[in-house]
């Protein structure tokens, strides 16, 4: 046990809770700018979700709704997930990592670990590095976000 | 074994030949013989009569003769006696009395003939013997008790002469003789004169006569015979021969060829002659013929009816089974027929309540009218209730619909208040610490915004149940407001259903009625049923010995029918039984 995973530990953390493709995802709400109701009229670069992690297939259940993405390089992320449904606090100890073997797969969609907030599993998803993870297909390095790197730290220190 | 056969189907079929043929044997007398008999006898029979009547005929005629020759001499005595007479009578007139009477006595002619003269009180006047003169001989008769001068008296008083025969002897002799007289009167004088003459030698010359009479009539008569035998035995040879050529020859000849028949159909008669036996010939051909073509035919015909009363004899042992089974019908029928009796009995007594109850259902048919006849009324009130429901509950439905549409707005404002809460939590959020009271607001905005989403989605769904159940009502509404009108009419037709099923009713109760009597004959008819299938089920028993005997006749048939082909097998057919065997026997076959 370290000083950064005490940190980890004792902080909580706001995420915003959403379904995408039948399945619950949480994202820490500092990556988000915006929450807006998705209007069918624009279309201008508008990543879905569901088609991003493979599940276009799955039935829409809900209003779909648009986040912001604070990217920092002013480029423009936005996601359309499948229905908005709470925000939440949760403590950092309550986070648990992927198994070895699946995690380097789950990096690579964004997936960085699983709360169960309500008796209800949910994937802790990273915008930012999903969002990269696209654009390293393209030759970029994928970069980590703040919660990302001290989650996994202190999930790494746990194990 | 055939033969015999033959003989009794010969009997059979011919009992009066057969008969014939035995009289025939028992008398033996051949056609020839009888032909000739009766020939013999007729010629014998007309030469007997025409002889008879020849030899009467000829002793007729010297019968005739002999009187003829009777008569010739007694005329010729009667001429003379009259020739006598007449010649005294001239005397008389032409002498004076006395002289007259004098010259008449002493007149003799003959042996012994005289005259006398007597007047017409049968006083003798002038007499040979003079004893007699002057003297009545009135009495005079003859042995046989003729008066002898009354009747001379008499016949010259009516008739002026007359001859008399009586009987008288001859003087010196006692036997009686014959004598014919003739006197005649002598107006003039008053006197009779007369004479008489003994006729006793006319019969001698009669008997005579008549010898001589019969030698002839024997001579021509045994001439007569001896031509008339001559010309029968020639009459006779001849017939026999015209007889044995035209009769008994061909009447032989066929009866030598049926003898040798021994049922040869191809043999034929031969024909002779052109008269009733050739045409008996011929017709013996032709029957022989038309026989041939019948033993054909009764050969087939028997074959056929071999093997008919074979299937007969088959469906007489179905016609038995069926009447056996029959018979258990029957009495089973008659079983059911006496339940049957039972049951219309007890219909009987269940149509009296039907009758009661048809009554009842006429007075409540009337009263049923009359409340449908309300419900009609009712039904009309409805409709009209329904007609104003169904339009509130449009307008209800329409206003619903405004209420959704408003509730479409809430629900927008408040997916948008919550994506603000969602928003300001982002900004609380990224304030930190400062930003947590805020948070706390936009976490209960969120919350309030989720309860009115939730809230309004209750509200959707109640309204949209609402919607639906007004629009089920209405639809409901419609169809009901389509069935009170059928109803109405329903009604209508029930209104003048039941007018009709009152009349119907009515009809109904007197049917009952007439069912009652019915059943009451169906009673009794039901009784004389069961009656009869009793007489019926005696009569199927009595079917089925019938059958049983028939079936028992059917096999005799068949043995019958057996023997009697063995009985056409004996007849010759000629050509024409080969196909028709082969014919048999490719059926057979």
């Amino acid at each position: 046990m370290n000083a950064a995973s005490d940190a980890v530990d004792g902080a909580r953390l706001v995420l915003m809770r959403f379904s995408a493709g039948g399945v619950v995802f949480c994202a820490d709400a500092d990556q988000i700018e915006s929450v807006a109701v998705f209007d069918r009229t624009v279309s201008d670069e508008l990543v879905w979700l569901r088609d991003e992690l493979g599940c276009a297939g799955a039935p829409v259940n809900g209003s779909p709704v648009v986040f912001t993405i604070k990217t920092g390089t002013g480029l423009p992320y936005r996601v359309v997930v499948d229905w908005m449904l709470d925000v939440c606090e949760v403590a950092g100890k309550e986070i648990r990592s992927f198994p070895p073997l699946v995690e380097p797969f789950a990096m690579e969609q964004g997936l960085w670990g699983v709360i169960f907030p309500g008796g209800r599993i949910a994937f802790l998803i990273d915008f930012l590095l999903l969002e990269r993870g696209k654009r390293s297909l393209g030759g970029g390095e994928p970069s980590r976000s703040r919660l990302f790197a001290a989650g996994r730290e202190a999930v790494s220190a746990g194990s | 074994m055939k033969h015999s056969h033959v003989w009794i189907a010969i009997t059979k079929s011919a009992p009066r030949r057969h008969g014939a043929v035995k009289q025939g044997a028992m008398m033996k007398v051949t056609l020839r013989k009888k032909v000739l008999g009766l020939t013999f006898f007729s010629v014998i029979a007309i030469v007997v009569a025409t002889s008879v009547l020849s030899i009467a005929n000829i002793v007729s005629r010297g019968e005739l003769r002999i009187s003829s020759y009777r008569e010739m001499v007694l005329s010729e005595r009667k001429v003379q006696i009259k020739g006598y007479v007449d010649m005294a009578a001239k005397v008389m007139e032409k002498l004076p009395l006395e002289e007259a009477k004098r010259a008449v006595k002493q007149m003799r002619y003959g042996k012994n003939g005289y005259l006398w003269i007597n007047d017409y009180n049968n006083v003798m006047i002038v007499h040979p013997d003079p004893r007699l003169e002057g003297k009545d001989q009135s009495d005079l008769k003859d042995p046989n008790g003729v008066y002898i001068l009354r009747e001379i008296t008499k016949l010259c008083r009516e008739k002026g002469e007359g001859y008399l025969r009586y009987g008288w002897k001859m003087p010196g002799q006692e036997a009686l003789l014959p004598k014919l007289s003739y006197a005649r009167g002598l107006p003039g004088i008053n006197l009779i004169v007369g004479t008489g003459v003994y006729i006793d030698d006319i019969d001698k010359m009669v008997v005579q006569e008549r010898q001589k009479v019969d030698r002839e009539i024997w001579s021509a008569i045994v001439q007569y015979l001896l031509v008339s035998a001559v010309i029968s035995g020639l009459l006779l040879v001849g017939a026999a021969v015209l007889i044995k050529k035209f009769i008994t020859g061909p009447v032989e000849a066929i009866t030598d060829t049926i003898k040798n028949f021994n049922n040869d159909l191809t043999k034929t008669v031969p024909v002779l002659t052109e008269d009733e036996i050739g045409e008996l010939a011929c017709w013996l051909n032709e029957h022989i013929s038309e026989l041939r073509k019948v033993i054909g035919m009764v050969s087939e015909v028997t074959e056929n009816i071999f093997s008919y009363s074979g299937t007969i004899s088959s469906s007489m042992e179905q016609q038995s089974d069926f009447a056996t089974q029959l018979s258990s019908s029957v009495v089973e029928i008659s079983s059911t027929m006496e339940e049957f009796s039972s049951t219309a009995i007890q219909i009987a007594q269940h149509s009296q309540g039907v009758v009661a109850r048809a009554d009842k259902t006429l007075a409540d048919t009337k009263h049923g009218a009359h409340e449908v006849e309300n419900l009609t009324c009712k039904f009309n009130e409805i409709s009209q209730d329904l007609h104003s429901n169904l339009d509130e509950i449009v307008a209800l439905g329409r206003k619903s619909k405004e209420i959704n549409k408003i509730m479409e707005i809430i629900n927008t404002i408040a997916s948008q208040t919550k994506m603000i809460a969602f928003n300001a939590a982002l900004e609380a959020a990224s304030a930190g610490e400062a930003g947590k009271r805020f948070g706390v607001v936009a976490v209960e905005i969120r919350r309030l915004a989720d309860s009115v989403v939730v809230s309004t989605g209750e509200i959707e769904a109640k309204i949209t149940e609402i919607l639906d159940a007004v629009n089920r009502l209405v639809m409901s509404s419609e169809k009901s407001s389509l069935m009170i009108q059928e109803g109405h009419e329903y009604a209508g037709h029930t209104v003048a259903l039941l007018t009709d099923m009152v009349d119907g009713v009515e009809e109904t109760t007197n049917a009952a009625h007439q069912i009652s009597l019915s059943t009451q004959q169906q009673q009794v008819a039901s009784s004389q049923v069961v009656i009869a299938l009793k007489d019926i089920e005696q009569g199927v028993r009595y079917s089925t010995d019938a059958i049983r005997k028939a079936s028992a006749v059917t096999g005799e048939l068949a043995h019958l029918s057996e023997k009697l082909k063995s009985l056409v097998m004996t007849f010759k057919l000629g050509n024409e039984q080969a196909p028709r065997e082969s014919g048999n026997s490719g059926r057979e076959a």
